[in-house]
């Protein structure tokens, strides 16, 4: 054998060997820990916002750690990349389970979090998405062991929509990317606007679904404009999508005869994509739950410096999230005064938290959803930050949105 | 005005589709390689258009610069790529073959990811460019004008290149029949090389000319490289022509089927592949059993 | 096989059967997985190894298993058992037409028209939401309360997987095994041997889908779902370099592919966030340093399972 064939022989015989090794328990966990699973999308397409959620949590409980743990014990905190795949977030589920996670989180999407949820129930670890927005994860799909500190798409499409009903704009064009986000977020905003504004239509032949991934929309804009909508619904769009559309539409002069509306372009992950200013048009009716600028708040503030002290990067909205998710678990477990799942879950149901940019947020008895907002306003530049931005918020309360305890008992009865 | 419009989208589709997969063509036809990481190359191209404009901003003509740059510096990764890879697999079996050309674009995407982090880039419109053109009464942004210019420029290039150079004969008979070729005493080693440089300097004039349109984004690697291969399968394997011709079809079908059923858009293209193959076994313009193995 | 071989094959499965035993859940977790995968990664290579022929619509018939066995159970209150039957079965009645269409063509052609069949049954599976649950997944497929836990779920991967192994292993080495290698080896003088090219191709098609179908329907009930994913060219693509990493023309290749692909995506991820590139590093260097896998370590160039059990070469064929 040649060296270099020994050398690979070396290599993997090592690797399988590193694997085997990854495969092995962790040594006995040290007494007096509380072990919390993050199973989030550090690689794949969700990873942009699966990195920021976990550096949140990873904060979150070096500060927890630091001011003496939960009920004086430390947390161990495992993440674990599900690769924006529902197979291997269930696989990390059940791993992390067999290890002895306490709780799990995860900075990950709808479709993720709905494997792990059907896991959740039936290995009985309380589960909390960061990142998982559709209204499916508590309504239908809710048990007891689910749990959302962020809003829904219910929601926030709700929201919007009663904010446009107040707009003249009647003519409408929706495109948005085939997924279920997608989907429920436009049919959401658009049936909703019909109730509100029965002379709302979305034009004949003015409705696109595009791939996921896609970020060449030209011939889907140009048959946009010469329909002559006075408003486009583009809220489908995510990640990259959102900020091609509106270069695009801005090359075309969209915006100049139609408003744009995209309930969550001023997330930060939907915004990234905007790197000058001149990309930005006037005009586009947006939502998020992280502002540009940051509110001046001082728990708004405090977070903000904290995490740009720690990661030397500015916080995304899943950053936010994930810290809130973590302080809300040391609340409910100390209010439950022992370590145990079942105890904190009955802790945890009516349990509020002050979310630095939300205010004061309360998990809902029935349905383990918080009933957190969402900030609505129009797309700017954000010269500090050189980013997208919002000007003009204001804050939607989610009660008037969220289903009744009645509803919710009827939704998940169907079937 | 609709007609017009949809024709301008569908010709800008179909100019990016023809460079990206003109230069997939070449190496299979000449080299007899599916190169799968023509996609990763293309994604590198719209991030360096990316870094290319910030850098070279200060020039005035900072857009221009980067598309003459860019796609030299991918010229160069494609002959490096192929002195030290291809070269010892030549013989290899050719599902073999396969299996760097992966390896290569899980490496590229991830140091995409290192140097530029996850967050989706976008590219302004170059400067110097009048904001809409209307042609026959259709208005559109004039950078659609160049990138249509820019693919048949290119396009007539590549066959100046292809049919009436020497190199380009030398290229059509390594494609027609290697062995003969060799036993002629063609370098084959030099004409691949060039045909690698070739394909990837094809691939960053796609990418470039795309950013200010997409940006650049993580994962635009994978729908780029089914872009490619489903042209150039439908145009047959190692046809110049065969893959204008179905850049072209793929690039109006997208325009006009989205105004049809757009809510089947995800399955246009594949749905157009499988009926070309069905119909059709080799393509449309592709020969038969064109490579012998 | 030889004596060694046979022993080591002993061996290998006295250590699985006492996995459970040996080692805490966490690994067999992760175990029942490889051996899912392992399944697929055989199937595959049926058409890969001994056919020649890389279909990148492969995961369709995983999928179209685990889906239909999914659809069964959860719609229509079947049994598991009925059901993880059913799957199979429709996945070979896909392959079926599907592969009609496909062994026509040659090489490129046949991958490109395998992926556009492959992406076609992805885009049913999620557009078809009211049925698969679209992106959302189809959750909520339990199977028998007996095969609930981890371990007892594993023992039943194991025999089935062992026995579908077998099934292979077997198809590979009986006179229809042969006619695909001749195929692979010159299809004309295949066609001049008497063989029906295009009927031998397109019942290996079927062969292979079915048996990617008994995988997806132990994928399935393991993560009590099905997720549009699972359709997706990407695992084709996975199954793929499983295939090539451990050597194609060895029965034995993709299953050290697919244990090797599987622990180093397991243990890389928790070394870094960019695991892909360390993945593309190891995989280059064995293509480059061993391009007919890594099983061509053991076994020197000509003596592969493929010439020295078949005999083709000797003539001792057929």
């Amino acid at each position: 054998m040649t060296t270099s064939v020994r050398a690979l022989l070396g290599v993997c015989v090592g690797l399988v060997l590193a694997g085997a090794a990854a495969l092995a328990p962790t040594p006995a966990l040290a007494q007096n820990k509380i072990l919390i699973g993050d199973i989030s999308s550090m690689s794949g397409p969700l990873a942009l916002g699966g990195v920021p959620g976990r550096q949140g949590a990873v904060m979150a409980v070096e500060e927890i750690n630091k001011a003496g743990g939960i009920l004086g014990q430390q947390i161990e905190l495992i993440t674990r990349d599900d690769k924006s795949q529902p197979e291997e977030a269930s696989k990390h589920f059940r791993e992390l389970a067999a290890q002895g996670a306490q709780i799990i989180i995860g900075s990950t999407g709808s479709g993720t979090s709905a494997a792990m949820t059907a896991l959740a129930r039936e290995l009985k670890i309380p589960f909390f998405t960061m990142i998982g927005y559709s209204r499916f994860l508590s309504e239908e799909a809710g048990h007891r062991y689910f749990f959302r500190l962020i809003t829904n798409d219910r929601v926030l499409g709700a929201g919007i929509a009663e904010a446009l009903a107040k707009q003249p704009h009647t003519k409408y064009c929706t495109i948005g990317y085939d997924y279920a986000y997608g989907r429920d977020i436009t049919k959401v905003v658009m049936a909703r606007l019909k109730e509100l504004k029965p002379e709302v239509e979305v034009m004949s032949g003015c409705e696109f679904w595009v791939p996921l991934g896609t970020t060449d929309f030209t011939p889907n804009l140009t048959a946009i404009l010469s329909k002559r909508p006075q408003a486009v619904m583009f809220g489908g769009l995510v990640a990259a999508g959102a900020p091609a559309f509106v270069r695009q539409g801005t090359a075309f002069g969209l915006f100049k005869s139609a408003i744009g509306v995209h309930p969550s372009i001023g997330m930060v992950i939907n915004s990234a994509g905007f790197t000058n200013k001149a990309d930005i048009p006037e005009g586009i009716f947006t939502g998020t739950d992280y502002l540009y600028p940051p509110l001046d708040t001082p728990a708004s503030k405090a977070i903000y410096e904290a995490y740009r002290k720690r990661w030397n990067q500015l916080p995304a909205e899943q950053s936010v999230n994930a810290h809130t998710t973590l302080r809300f678990i040391k609340k409910a477990l100390e209010k439950a005064g022992k370590i145990d799942r079942e105890a904190m879950i009955d802790a945890a149901k009516g349990l509020s938290i002050d979310h630095p940019i939300m205010g004061e947020i309360t998990v809902r008895e029935f349905d383990h959803q918080a009933n957190t907002g969402w900030w609505m306003g129009y797309l700017t530049w954000d010269e500090t930050h050189k980013r997208a931005g919002m000007r003009n918020a204001t804050l939607l309360k989610a009660e008037p949105f969220l289903p009744s305890k009645a509803e919710i008992e009827k939704l998940r009865t169907k079937k | 005005m609709l007609l017009g419009l949809q024709i301008v989208s569908g010709l800008v589709s179909a100019a990016i589709l023809f460079l990206l997969a003109s230069g997939l063509s070449l190496i299979f036809g000449v080299c007899g390689v599916l190169q799968l990481a023509h996609g990763a190359f293309f994604m590198l191209a719209a991030y360096l258009a990316y870094s290319g404009t910030l850098l070279l901003a200060e020039s005035g003509a900072s857009f221009w610069l980067t598309l003459i740059i860019a796609p030299l510096v991918l010229a160069g990764l494609g002959a490096l790529m192929e002195i030290a890879l291809f070269r010892k697999l030549y013989h290899a079996d050719h599902l073999v073959q396969l299996l760097p050309t992966i390896a290569l674009s899980f490496i590229v995407a991830d140091v995409i990811r290192f140097i530029w982090g996850l967050e989706s880039k976008t590219v302004p419109f170059p400067s110097g460019l009048p904001g809409a053109v209307s042609i026959f009464g259709v208005t559109f942004p004039s950078y659609y004008a160049v990138i249509v210019i820019a693919g048949v420029l290119i396009g007539l290039g590549l066959w100046w290149l292809v049919y009436r150079t020497r190199w380009g004969t030398l290229v059509r008979a390594i494609a027609q029949d290697r062995d003969m070729s060799a036993a002629l005493g063609i370098n084959e080693r030099a004409i691949y090389t060039g045909v690698f440089a070739l394909a990837a300097w094809l691939a960053g004039m796609a990418g470039v000319l795309s950013a200010p349109l997409s940006g650049a984004a993580l994962g635009s690697d994978l729908d780029a490289i089914i872009d490619a291969f489903v042209v150039v399968v439908v145009g047959g394997l190692g046809s110049i022509p065969g893959a204008l011709l179905a850049a072209l079809l793929i690039g109006m079908v997208r325009s006009f089927g989205i105004l049809i059923v757009p809510q089947f858009a995800m399955a246009f293209v594949f749905a157009l592949m499988a009926l070309v193959l069905i119909v059709r076994p080799t393509g449309l313009l592709g020969r038969r059993e064109s490579i012998s193995r | 096989m030889t004596n060694t071989t046979r022993i080591g094959v002993v061996a290998l499965i006295v250590v699985l059967a006492l996995l459970p035993v040996l080692t805490p859940e966490v690994v067999i977790v992760q175990s029942t997985d490889i051996l899912i995968f392992t399944l697929f990664a055989l199937s595959l290579n049926l058409l890969v190894g001994y056919a020649g022929m890389l279909s990148l619509g492969h995961a369709a018939f995983f999928a179209i298993g685990g889906y239909t066995a999914g659809l069964l159970v959860k719609h229509l209150g079947v049994a598991m058992l009925p059901a993880m039957i059913a799957g199979p079965i429709v996945a070979a009645l896909a392959a079926l037409a599907i592969g009609f269409f496909c062994v026509r063509l040659s090489y490129a052609y046949f991958i490109m028209l395998s992926l556009a069949f492959g992406q076609l049954v992805f885009t049913v599976i999620w557009k078809w939401q009211s049925a698969t649950g679209g992106d959302d997944g189809l959750t909520g497929i339990a199977p028998h309360a007996v095969l609930m836990a981890p371990n007892a779920y594993y023992y039943f991967v194991l025999v089935i997987v062992l026995l579908a192994g077998t099934a292979l292993y077997r198809i590979g080495r009986s006179p229809f095994g042969h006619a695909l290698l001749a195929i692979k080896d010159n299809a004309r003088r295949a066609a001049f041997l008497g063989i029906h090219v295009r009927r031998v191709q397109l019942a290996a098609f079927v062969v292979a889908g079915t048996f990617a179908g008994v995988a997806g329907v132990l994928q399935a009930f393991y993560h009590r779902g099905m997720f549009p994913g699972s359709a997706h060219w990407l695992l084709s693509a996975d199954g793929f370099i499983a295939v090539c990493l451990g050597g194609a023309s060895y029965f034995a290749g993709p299953i050290v592919g697919a244990v090797l692909l599987k622990l180093v995506s397991l243990a890389l991820p928790r070394l870094t966030e960019y695991w892909m590139f360390f993945l593309g590093i190891v995989i280059l260097v064995i293509a480059m340093l061993r391009p007919a896998g890594l099983l061509s370590f053991l076994r020197p160039r000509g003596a592969g399972v493929r010439n020295e059990e078949v005999g083709l070469r000797s003539g001792a064929g057929q």
